[in-house]
């Protein structure tokens, strides 16, 4: 009857690999491997100033409003952002989202309405300017102008911001800024008129000196790009991160809290002896993405936490569905060995585990290839999530469960101090049958 | 086919059908479902797939100085009050400024130590004007501090509009702040109705104000004299009020503790009709902004540029009271000495919509004559809920005071019993009621506004509660720009995205069918309901789909065909140890179904508490978490089966073999 059925196998039947043997060593190895991703984040934050690479999402950066338009004809045309990210991406920056953005304005020479289908990059860069230049061209600028009582000139990404007494003209402000390398944007008139109004409390002007800087930069990346196209930047300004404090103790709390729930639903549907694995299994997959993530210097936005998420529910999913077999093998196999139960376990398992993981793996690698910014960094963390989430189940949750209950529950029979707690109607229902 | 297959079979197809029904609105050219379609939700996608609208806020930051004035101003009164001293505050027109005159000079020194020892590093000292007097002590908020608050009041409004965003339910906005500015993006059509009524919350600064009405005062009496009255027609004397159609009238009543007449001497207009324009300067445009329309700006040389305005009620009366200075036109305020508003009152309007069923529709302007000092601002209410009142059925906000509310609002009442407290929401006031007994307890409610139009008060009611809950913003906010955003992930992005999922799935397909051949068709078509039930639950509730909510259903296709692998391997399993088919089949479902179940219930128990605490991604994540558990669960166990058992019953008889 046996060989009736002609299954195409992925390995053939009867596999029995030892995989709990050597549990100690794995353990030690996955233990050092988190300490040295958790040394990676110590070791960028010295060499690099940052844990991880952050993106415009956590730490804010500047974004850049550009339009083109036809050299000859002046008239606005559409560039493909594809193009515009090529551009970026070949000139080695890091981290930019580049959409498109819309808008309406009246051109100056004709009077006439125009709709413009520019780009807007958002990069986490501030300045491109050395803040060493910058406090040096703050210093000259505050002895040049010392007559006019500055109250206060600080930057603030590519613009110094100036409280002052009495009013300073752009013009006048530009040799002192050329001294030190910088070049000062004109003023269009409506800057003009908002700066040289005072402050009615206070009698102070606040006035906005703007460099070209990164805007500069990137604008001159694109005319050298898109040779026949006039690039105008129509803003520029810093932004604050989008995902503030709030966000950040909001995922933590939530992750931690789940992770106790986690163990408290193992610990009443299967017993608490399970529970302490499947949490460590799952700590450690979010640490080693997160290290990976350090190491390779991968950009971490908000997508990145969301793919760190999918990360550890595929992680728990994985860890649940091997701890489901050991405890039915538990009550089936009941003078065998705890170490043996696991083993025959996983070896049943094996092939749904090579077989879901690789599917997962192959489809979250495509879009890994394919894909592009954010969705890259997505597949990226699943990519790597995958592969230690199958690991942690079978190497790491395991193990953990056999060395409990070993050590605290040992006795010959393990599976008879399974609480009463625990039922399972479809296995006694099908105990009968065997 | 027997018979539990052909209900399994029917209810299968009642849920395509319903799931079907559920997507129909997303469809793209859905516009045309006629108006008995039962489903009008539809999926939106975020602003990383969809793009939305990207609009620029300035705030005015002076504001926050202002209310710090007045708050001084309302501090020092109080404590004038405690300890009997006799002495004015008063709030010059200069930003933060702030005037004590002592009646008695003597007492200047003695004050003017306290007050400082009080705020040291809140106030420093200012020029005093001319006419304030000897004994006046002149001081303002200091520019430090006031450059605290200024950046503490832009932290806030921030906070707000995230939360009044959230409260609305648009999931995903982005609200950063640009140094004085507040970029709000939202996703979405910029045209779409919900857009709008949203965009209208996020402007709203919604700063609820009680103050006291001034009534029986001489100046209103002399005021309404003025205009002249006469009777019962309400047809004034002066030429000037009856070309702007302003009409003086009184409200008389007689409190019911303590007897007595009191009188409210108040004006009228109306919103005047098209075409009836009148002449006013550009700065009387701007500083009062009740220009219905305004257009042709002429240049007078020396007099200035004057524009045509089509003025609305309010500014009927305004210019009436105020005048114009630019264009020289004088306000009856200034005519003569005894009709000057005092620099600790001020006269507000309240807007009162005409019933929707009145021929006509303009709206009406009613002054009230004011004590400008704030007695209780929102900051003081810790929730608010919507109701209706028990006698007259309309409209009410019930209103619950912290503590601290509870108890100056209780004070206040019982201080102006028989007289009218006005309650105002962004310098309109929305209802003046007699105060009748004291108000102890901690609760008020406010009636919306006047007028017949009950969907409108509906409408603004649900504005109110959920401004009020989320808290007023420190400072108006006035729109700078406003541009059309693409998709944040970029066009071409989701092109290749798209590509990449094809490929996904046909390599999911390929490595299904390849080891289970028929029965990985099986699990194909699983993925696909799943999918599709995954999208029609979305629609269900008209949820936004995002960057991670994409992410969530990866990952729960990834769960839901690990859930058919499972099933797989124990039906082999099954087959192996000698069953028959139909056996194996049954025990390869029951035998699979504890680990997908334990499985699918761990996720949807972190799925919850991200919910539960997470925000913005996290919670798109948690959402998409929870609806790829159902689905998973009810493909895995039950369509699957369905499937399973169609196979099976297509042949007659024992099967001796199945395609696994």
């Amino acid at each position: 009857m046996t060989d009736h059925h002609k299954f195409r196998y992925l390995l053939p039947p009867g596999n029995n690999f030892a995989f709990v043997a050597k549990f100690k060593i794995w353990l030690v190895i996955s233990v050092l491997l988190m300490c040295a991703s958790i040394g990676v984040l110590f070791a960028n934050k010295s060499v690099r100033g940052e844990y991880m690479n952050w993106t415009i999402d956590f730490k804010g950066g500047t974004e850049i409003q550009y339009a083109f338009k036809d050299k000859q004809s002046h008239a606005p045309i559409k560039v493909d952002p594809g193009k515009v990210r090529d551009a970026l991406g070949k000139a080695g920056e890091q981290g930019f989202d580049v959409s498109e953005i819309d808008w309406n304005e009246t051109n100056a020479q004709t009077g006439q309405e125009e709709h413009i289908e520019g780009v807007i990059v958002r990069t986490p860069r501030f300045s491109a300017t050395k803040p060493e230049v910058e406090a040096r061209a703050a210093d000259e600028f505050q002895k040049k102008f010392a007559d006019r009582q500055i109250v206060k000139a600080s930057w603030s990404g590519d613009v110094l911001r100036v409280r002052t007494k009495k009013f300073i003209q752009n013009a006048e402000a530009k040799p002192v800024f050329a001294a030190a390398g910088l070049e000062l944007k004109p003023w269009s008139a409506q800057d003009l008129q908002r700066y040289n109004t005072a402050d009615e409390s206070s009698g102070d002007y606040t006035e906005e000196f703007a460099m070209w800087g990164i805007d500069r930069q990137f604008q001159q990346l694109f005319e050298k790009q898109f040779q026949t196209t006039d690039v105008i930047v129509y803003q520029s300004y810093g932004v604050g991160a989008k995902a503030g404090d709030k966000l950040r103790d909001d995922a933590a709390k939530s992750i931690i809290y789940s992770i106790f729930l986690i163990m408290l639903y193992l610990a009443f549907r299967f017993d608490i002896r399970y529970a302490p694995g499947a949490a460590f299994a799952t700590i450690h997959d979010a640490i080693m993405v997160i290290g990976v993530f350090a190491i390779t210097w991968t950009e971490v936005s908000l997508t990145s936490v969301a793919g760190l998420l999918t990360v550890m529910g595929y992680s728990v999913n994985d860890t649940v569905i091997v701890f489901d077999r050991i405890r039915e093998n538990q009550a089936k196999l009941k003078d065998k060995k705890i170490e043996r139960i696991i083993d025959i376990s996983i070896n049943e398992m094996l092939v749904r585990t090579i077989l879901t993981s690789s599917t997962v793996f192959a489809t979250t690698l495509i879009m890994n290839i394919f894909g592009t910014g954010l969705v890259r960094n997505f597949a990226f963390a699943m990519n790597i999530g995958v592969i230690v989430g199958t690991y942690s189940s079978i190497f790491l949750a395991a193990p953990i469960f056999m060395w409990i209950s070993r050590r605290w529950y040992s006795g010959p029979a393990p599976a008879r101090r399974r609480p009463a707690l625990v039922t399972m109607p479809e296995s006694s229902a099908a105990t009968p049958e065997e | 086919m027997d018979r539990s297959l052909k209900w399994r079979s029917v209810a299968l197809l009642v849920g395509l059908l319903l799931c079907a029904g559920l997507l129909a609105p997303t469809w793209p050219g859905s516009d045309g479902l006629p108006s008995w379609f039962p489903f009008k939700k539809k999926i939106s996608l975020g602003l990383d797939l969809q793009g939305g609208v990207h609009i620029v806020y300035s705030i005015a930051l002076d504001r926050a100085v202002d209310d710090k004035a007045s708050e001084l101003k309302r501090d020092l009164e109080a404590r004038f009050a405690d300890e009997k001293i006799d002495a004015k505050v008063k709030l010059p027109a200069a930003l933060g400024a702030v005037t004590v005159v002592p009646a008695d000079a003597s007492k200047k020194a003695d004050i003017e130590r306290q007050i400082y020892a009080d705020n040291r590093d809140v106030i420093h000292a200012r020029q005093c004007a001319p006419d304030d007097g000897p004994s006046a002590i002149c001081f303002e908020v200091s520019s430090s501090y006031a450059e605290g608050i200024k950046k503490a009041a832009l932290s806030n409004a921030v906070s707000t509009i995230r939360e009044r965003i959230n409260e609305k339910g648009v999931s995903e906005p982005s609200v950063v702040e640009k140094g004085d500015q507040i970029i709000v993006e939202l996703p979405g059509d910029p045209k779409d109705p919900a857009m709008l009524e949203t965009r209208a919350i996020i402007a709203q600064t919604s700063k609820l104000e009680f103050k006291v009405v001034d009534n029986n005062s001489p100046l209103m009496t002399k005021l309404y004299a003025r205009v002249g009255a006469t009777g019962k027609e309400e047809e004034p004397t002066d030429q000037r009020a009856r070309a702007l159609g302003i009409k003086a009238r009184y409200d008389r009543w007689s409190p019911e503790e303590r007897g007595g007449t009191e009188q409210d001497f108040f004006f009228e207009a109306f919103d005047f009709l098209p075409g009836h324009v009148e002449p006013v300067s550009p700065d009387w445009v701007k500083k009062y902004q009740s220009c219905l329309n305004h257009a042709e700006t002429k240049d007078l040389g020396s007099a200035g540029a004057k524009v045509n305005c089509q003025l609305s009620g309010r500014g009927a009366i305004e210019l009436y009271l105020y005048g114009d200075k630019k264009l020289g036109v004088a306000g009856v305020v200034d005519s003569a000495p005894e009709l000057k508003i005092p620099d600790d009152h001020q006269i507000a309007f309240e807007p009162i919509y005409p019933d929707p069923t009145a021929t006509d529709q303009r709206i009406r302007w009613r002054s009230y004559y004011l004590e400008k000092a704030v007695r209780l601002t929102g900051s003081a209410i810790s929730n608010a809920q919507p109701s209706q009142d028990p006698n007259t059925g309309r409209p009410v906000v019930l209103l619950d005071f912290n503590r601290f509310g509870g108890r100056v609002f209780g004070d206040l009442t019982s201080q102006i019993v028989g007289k009218k407290l006005a309650t105002i929401l962004d310098d309109k006031v929305r209802s003046a009621p007699v105060i009748n007994t004291a108000i102890r307890g901690g609760r008020a409610t406010i009636t919306l506004g006047g007028g017949g139009d009950v969907v409108r008060q509906e409408r603004e009611r649900e504005e109110l509660v959920n401004v009020l809950r989320t808290g007023s913003l420190p400072a108006p906010l006035i729109k700078d720009t406003e541009s059309e955003l693409g998709p944040t992930l970029g066009r071409d992005a989701i092109d290749k995205t798209k590509l990449s999922f094809i490929i996904g799935i046909v390599l999911v397909i390929l490595i299904m069918v390849g080891i289970y051949r028929w029965s990985g068709w099986i699990a194909v078509f699983a993925v696909v309901f799943h999918i599709v039930m995954t999208l029609a639950v979305m629609a269900m509730f008209g949820a936004t789909l995002t960057l991670p909510g994409v992410a969530a259903i990866v990952l729960s296709i990834g769960m839901e065909v690990d859930g058919n692998i499972l099933i797989y391997e124990r039906i082999r399993d099954e087959l192996l140890l000698g069953k028959s088919v139909r056996g194996a089949i049954d025990l390869g479902f029951s035998r699979a179904f504890s680990a997908i179940l334990d499985g699918q219930l761990t996720t949807a128990a972190a799925g919850w508490v991200l919910l539960q605490y997470g925000s913005g991604p996290i919670k798109g994540f948690a959402v998409m978490l929870l609806v790829g558990v159902f689905t998973t669960l009810s493909t895995n166990i039950w369509v699957t089966r369905i499937f399973f058992d169609w196979y099976v019953s297509r042949k007659k008889g024992q099967l001796a073999t199945i395609s696994i």
